[in-house]
C-alpha cells in the first residue's frame, strides 16, 4: 500500500513539475511574431512623410526619382486571400550613401559638338565588299588563319559575291565570285 | 488492522487524475523550434554605462538633420527604452545600433537565418530596420535594409527574418533607423536563429539533378527572335523587324510575334517599321517602349554604315499592337534603354540617321508619355557607344559597366558612373580588357540590394581576337567602387568537341538571374559571328564561384542570340545568326537543377497584386519558405539587359503566412510588373505570380 502511495505521489509530482516547466518555458517566449501592422485609424492620425524628410543629398542627385509614385487602384487578389497588406503612408526612399567617389574628377558636360562623332561604316566588323548585307565576311580573321577561303568555306560561306573592291584578294579570276 | 490512508475510490481518482495530467502534459504544444536564446546583448536597454547610454549600444547615423537620443522611462518592459528624435529636416539618418565589437555584436553562422524583432513606436513612415555584417575579410559592411515599419502610437512588435547570412560573416548588428522628422522609441530587442532544416534532397533525374537539362522545342520560332521581351502576362514578345535580312528590308517585311510558353503557339504581330536593332524596356504599366531601329543597312561602297530610326512605339500586351509615340530626338540604332526609379526611361548611345554616333541623352517621360525635347533633357553630349550597358544604381545614377556591342570600349577606363541630374560622368577603374568587352554581358547580381555587378567575357568583332574568359566584379557599395578580378568563365568546347584552350572564353554571353539567387550563364562564341562555344555554368553570387559543367544548349547561340527567364522558372534561348547569313530558328528551353529536386512550393494566396514601396505584403504558402523575391521580366538583345534585377523580399514568417517586405527605394525596384517567386527550404522555387510595384 505504501509503495502505491509513493508511486502516486511521484507521478503526480512529475506531472506538476512538467506542467510547471512547460508554463515557465512558454511564458518566457515573446508573443508569436506577426505582421508589423498598425491600426488603420491610428495610421490616419499620424503625419505622412514630407518631402523635407527625404535624404536630400541623394535626392538632389536624382531628384526626379524621389517623387513618391502614385499607387494605382488595387488589383483583384488571385486565389485565396492571404490577409491584408500593410497599408500606411508611403515612406520616402531610403537611399544609401554608396559610391560617392571622393577625389574622383567629375567630367562635366561640354558644349554641343559641332562635328559629328564618326563611326566606321563597317562598325560590325564585316567587309561589305563581299557577300550580301546579311552576310559577314570578317575584316580581320581569327589569329592563325592563313587560308581565308578555307576558313570561309568551313564556316558555311558558298559562292560569296564580290560586290565592291576585292580588298582581301579572294577573287583571283575576277569573276566577282570569291573563293571559287 | 490499520485503516488505509486512502480508500480504493480515492486511489482510483488519484490514478485517473494522474493519467489525465500526464496526457495533458504530453499533448500540450511544444515551444516553437525557433525559440533559441536571444542573441542580443542588453536587449531591454536596462543596463547603462557611465555616460547613461545603454551598454552594448551606440548612437549611430549621419547627416545634417537635427537630432537627439534619450533613454526614456516610457518602456515596453522594464524601466528604460531608447528614443531617437529627428527634429529638423536635412540629410541623413539616426539610429541606435548594437556595438560593432566582439562582445556585443551577435555571433552568426553563414547560411543561417535569424528572426530579428523589436518593440517600437514611431511617428514617421520613414523608419526602417537595417542590418550590417562583419565580413572576416572586409570588416564591418552594410548588409541590407530589411523592412520599413509602419507608424505606431502604441508599442508594436516588428519581426523580420534575415536572408541567409552570407559566407565569411561571423557577426551582425542591426537596429531601427529613423530618416524623417519624428520620434522613434524602441525596446526589447530579440534575435533568434530561425534556420529551417533543409529537407532531404532525393533526385532520380540522373545528370539533370546537378546539371539541369535542355530541350529543343519540336517547333521553330516564326520570326527571327533578335529581341525578346517577357510580358506581364507571361507571354514573350519576339521582335525581328527585318531580322538582319536585307531582302525583307527592301520588301518592307517587318515581323514580330508573341510566343505563348504555355501552348507553344505564336501569334503574329503587325510591325510598323524595321525594329531590328531597336532598344526596348517595359514601362511601369507593363506596356513595352520600343525606341529606334534600323533605317538602313550599310552601303557596299562604304559611303555609309547602318542608320538609326528616330521612330518610337509602345507595344501593348492587351491588344498585341504597336502604337507610335513621338519621335526620339535623334536616330537610334543599338540604343540603350534603362528604366529609372520614377518610371521614366533613359536611352543613350547608338547610331543616328546619318550613321554617326548619337550623343544626345534621350529621355522618355512616363508621366507625359513622350520623349522630351533635346533641351528638356539634361545633356552631356557624350557618345556612349552601341548598346551600352547602363545599370540603375540605388541612388538613381547609372553605372556604365563597360559591356557594349561592337569594337572597342569607350576611351579611358572603359567604365563609369553617369549622374543624369548633375550631368557628370566619373570614371571607374579596374575593368580588364576594356576593348574586348564587345558582347560581354553584365548583370546586377542577386540581390539588387547588394549592388554588385558582374561583367562576363567578351571579344571584339573588329580586331577579332579569341574571346576571353575574364570576369570582373564590382561592389557599388564601396566609396570608390572599382572592378576586381572575378573567377574566370569555365572552359567549354568548340564545334566537333574540341576543348577550348586555357585562355579562350566567349562573347555573345547570356546570363540569366534565376529565382534561387544564382546566375545561369550560357551560350556564346569565340569570334565575330563564328565558332560557337558550348559551355554553361552556374554563378553563385554569395560564394563568387562558377559551378562548371552545366548542361549545354545543343543549339549554337552566338550573334543575335538571347536567353531569359520564364515565369515557370525555366530558361528560354533563341537566335543564332552566323556570318554566313543563316539564322537558326530553333527554340531551346533549359530546366535548371532545382526543377528536379523535389516538390515546388505554391503561393496559395496573396494579399494583393498592387504593391506600394515600403509596404509589407503577404502570401500564404503550402511549404516552408527560405526566401522570396521579385524578378523583373527580361527585355534582352545582344547580350544586353541592363534592367534585369532580383529584388530580395525579407520575410516576416507566421507559419504558412509570409509577410514580404518591399524596399522603399524605387531605384532598387523600378515601378512595373515583376515575377514574384518564393523558394522552398528544399531550394526549389515556385512558379511566379505577377505583381505590380509602384
Amino acid at each position: 500500500m505504501s509503495r502505491l502511495r509513493y508511486t502516486g505521489i511521484a507521478v503526480a509530482a512529475l506531472a506538476l513539475g512538467g506542467a510547471a516547466a512547460w508554463t515557465v518555458v512558454t511564458t518566457h517566449d515573446a508573443p508569436a511574431p506577426s505582421f508589423v501592422t498598425a491600426p488603420a485609424a491610428e495610421q490616419g492620425a499620424l503625419p505622412a512623410a514630407t518631402p523635407s524628410g527625404r535624404r536630400s543629398d541623394h535626392t538632389d542627385r536624382a531628384g526626379h526619382r524621389a517623387v513618391a509614385p502614385v499607387p494605382a487602384a488595387p488589383a483583384t487578389s488571385p486565389g485565396t486571400a492571404a490577409g491584408r497588406p500593410r497599408t500606411h503612408g508611403t515612406p520616402a526612399p531610403f537611399v544609401q550613401t554608396f559610391a560617392a567617389q571622393p577625389g574622383r574628377a567629375r567630367i562635366k558636360p561640354g558644349k554641343s559638338p559641332k562635328t559629328p562623332v564618326r563611326v566606321a561604316p563597317m562598325v560590325d566588323g564585316c567587309d561589305r565588299n563581299y557577300g550580301t548585307k546579311a552576310q559577314c565576311v570578317p575584316i580581320n580573321y581569327p589569329k592563325g588563319v592563313t587560308d581565308r577561303c578555307a576558313w570561309l568555306t568551313a564556316h558555311g560561306f558558298t559562292r560569296v559575291a564580290v560586290v565592291g573592291k576585292d580588298r582581301q584578294h579572294l577573287d583571283p579570276d575576277h569573276d566577282k565570285i570569291a573563293c571559287d | 488492522m490499520t485503516r488505509p490512508v486512502m480508500s480504493r475510490r480515492d486511489r482510483l481518482r488519484i490514478a485517473q487524475l494522474t493519467v489525465l495530467a500526464l496526457v495533458l502534459f504530453l499533448g500540450l504544444p511544444q515551444p516553437p523550434a525557433g525559440a533559441s536564446a536571444n542573441l542580443v546583448g542588453n536587449p531591454g536597454l536596462e543596463s547603462l554605462d557611465s555616460t547613461g547610454f545603454p551598454v552594448c549600444w551606440e548612437k549611430s547615423g549621419w547627416g545634417s538633420s537635427g537630432y537627439s537620443f534619450a533613454v526614456t522611462s516610457t518602456a515596453h518592459s522594464g524601466t528604460k527604452a531608447m528614443a531617437v528624435t529627428v527634429s529638423s529636416a536635412g540629410t541623413g539618418d539616426r539610429k541606435a545600433m548594437m556595438l560593432e565589437d566582439t562582445s556585443c555584436a551577435p555571433n552568426v553562422t553563414p547560411g543561417h537565418q535569424y528572426d530579428l524583432s523589436a518593440w517600437y513606436r514611431t511617428t514617421t513612415t520613414n523608419t526602417v530596420m537595417t542590418a550590417f555584417r562583419h565580413d572576416v575579410g572586409q570588416g564591418w559592411v552594410y548588409w541590407t535594409d530589411l523592412a520599413n515599419l509602419a507608424p505606431a502610437g502604441d508599442w508594436t512588435q516588428a519581426t523580420v527574418r534575415t536572408p541567409q547570412v552570407p559566407p565569411h560573416t561571423d557577426q551582425i548588428v542591426w537596429g531601427i533607423t529613423i530618416y524623417g522628422v519624428g520620434t522613434l522609441t524602441t525596446d526589447d530587442y530579440e534575435m533568434n536563429d530561425a534556420t529551417q532544416p533543409a529537407p532531404e534532397r532525393a533526385c532520380s533525374a540522373g545528370a539533370a539533378c546537378t546539371k539541369g537539362a535542355w530541350a529543343v522545342m519540336p517547333f521553330t520560332s516564326t520570326v527571327r527572335a533578335i529581341h525578346a521581351v517577357v510580358l506581364k502576362n507571361g507571354d514573350v514578345l519576339l521582335v525581328a523587324g527585318s531580322g538582319n535580312n536585307p531582302d525583307d528590308f527592301a520588301a518592307k517585311t517587318f515581323k514580330s510575334a508573341i510566343y505563348h510558353p504555355g501552348t507553344g503557339m505564336f501569334t503574329t504581330v503587325a510591325t510598323p517599321e524595321d525594329l531590328f536593332c531597336s532598344g526596348h524596356v517595359q514601362l511601369p504599366d507593363g506596356r513595352v517602349l520600343v525606341m529606334g531601329g534600323n533605317k538602313d543597312y550599310p552601303a557596299a561602297d562604304g559611303s555609309h554604315g547602318y542608320k538609326g530610326l528616330k521612330n518610337s512605339y509602345v507595344f501593348d500586351p492587351a491588344t498585341n499592337a504597336y502604337t507610335r509615340v513621338n519621335d526620339m530626338t535623334a536616330g537610334s540604332w543599338y540604343p540603350s534603354a534603362t528604366a529609372m526609379g520614377n518610371g521614366d526611361v533613359i536611352s543613350l548611345g547608338g547610331l543616328g540617321e546619318d550613321s554617326n554616333g548619337t550623343v544626345a541623352t534621350q529621355y522618355f517621360s512616363n508621366a507625359q508619355q513622350r520623349w522630351l525635347g533635346l533641351n528638356e533633357a539634361h545633356q552631356t553630349w557624350n557618345f556612349w557607344g552601341l548598346y551600352p550597358s547602363m545599370i540603375l544604381m540605388q541612388d538613381g545614377r547609372l553605372f556604365y559597366t563597360g559591356s557594349h556591342v561592337f569594337g572597342n570600349g569607350l576611351p579611358g577606363t572603359g567604365a563609369s558612373i553617369y549622374d543624369y541630374t548633375a550631368s557628370t560622368i566619373t570614371a571607374v577603374d579596374g575593368l580588364r580588357k576594356k576593348d574586348e568587352r564587345d558582347q560581354s554581358m553584365s548583370v546586377l547580381l542577386p540581390p539588387a540590394q547588394d549592388q554588385k555587378v558582374l561583367t562576363m567575357g567578351g571579344g571584339n568583332i573588329e580586331t577579332n581576337p579569341d574571346a576571353h574568359r575574364l570576369t570582373d566584379l564590382i561592389d557599388l557599395k564601396q566609396a570608390n567602387p572599382a572592378y576586381t578580378a572575378g573567377p574566370p568563365l569555365p572552359g567549354g568546347t568548340l564545334t566537333g568537341g574540341t576543348p577550348q584552350t586555357a585562355a579562350q572564353g566567349k562573347m555573345y554571353v547570356s546570363a540569366v538571374l534565376l529565382p534561387d539567387g544564382k546566375v545561369f550563364e550560357t551560350g556564346g562564341g569565340l569570334h565575330n559571328r563564328a565558332d560557337p562555344v558550348y559551355e554553361a555554368s552556374m554563378y553563385d553570387p554569395a560564394a563568387n564561384t562558377f559551378t562548371p559543367g552545366m548542361a549545354t544548349d545543343p543549339v549554337p547561340r552566338t550573334y543575335h542570340s538571347s536567353a531569359f527567364l520564364l515565369p515557370d522558372g525555366r530558361v528560354m534561348a533563341v537566335g543564332e545568326n552566323p556570318g554566313n547569313g543563316t539564322f537558326d530558328m530553333r527554340v531551346s528551353v533549359y530546366s535548371p537543377p532545382y526543377l528536379f529536386r523535389g516538390a515546388r512550393p505554391h503561393i496559395t494566396g496573396i494579399s494583393g497584386t498592387q504593391w506600394a514601396y515600403g509596404s509589407q505584403q503577404s502570401v500564404t504558402v503550402d511549404a516552408p519558405v527560405l526566401k522570396a523575391e521579385l524578378i523583373r521580366p527580361a527585355a534582352v538583345t545582344h547580350s544586353s539587359d541592363p534592367n534585369q534585377r532580383f529584388v530580395d523580399l525579407p520575410l516576416t514568417v507566421d507559419g504558412t503566412t509570409i509577410g514580404l517586405n518591399l524596399t522603399s527605394n524605387p531605384n532598387l525596384a523600378p515601378p512595373g510588373w515583376y515575377m514574384l517567386f518564393v523558394v522552398g527550404t528544399n531550394g526549389v522555387p515556385s512558379v511566379a505570380k505577377w505583381v505590380h510595384v509602384g
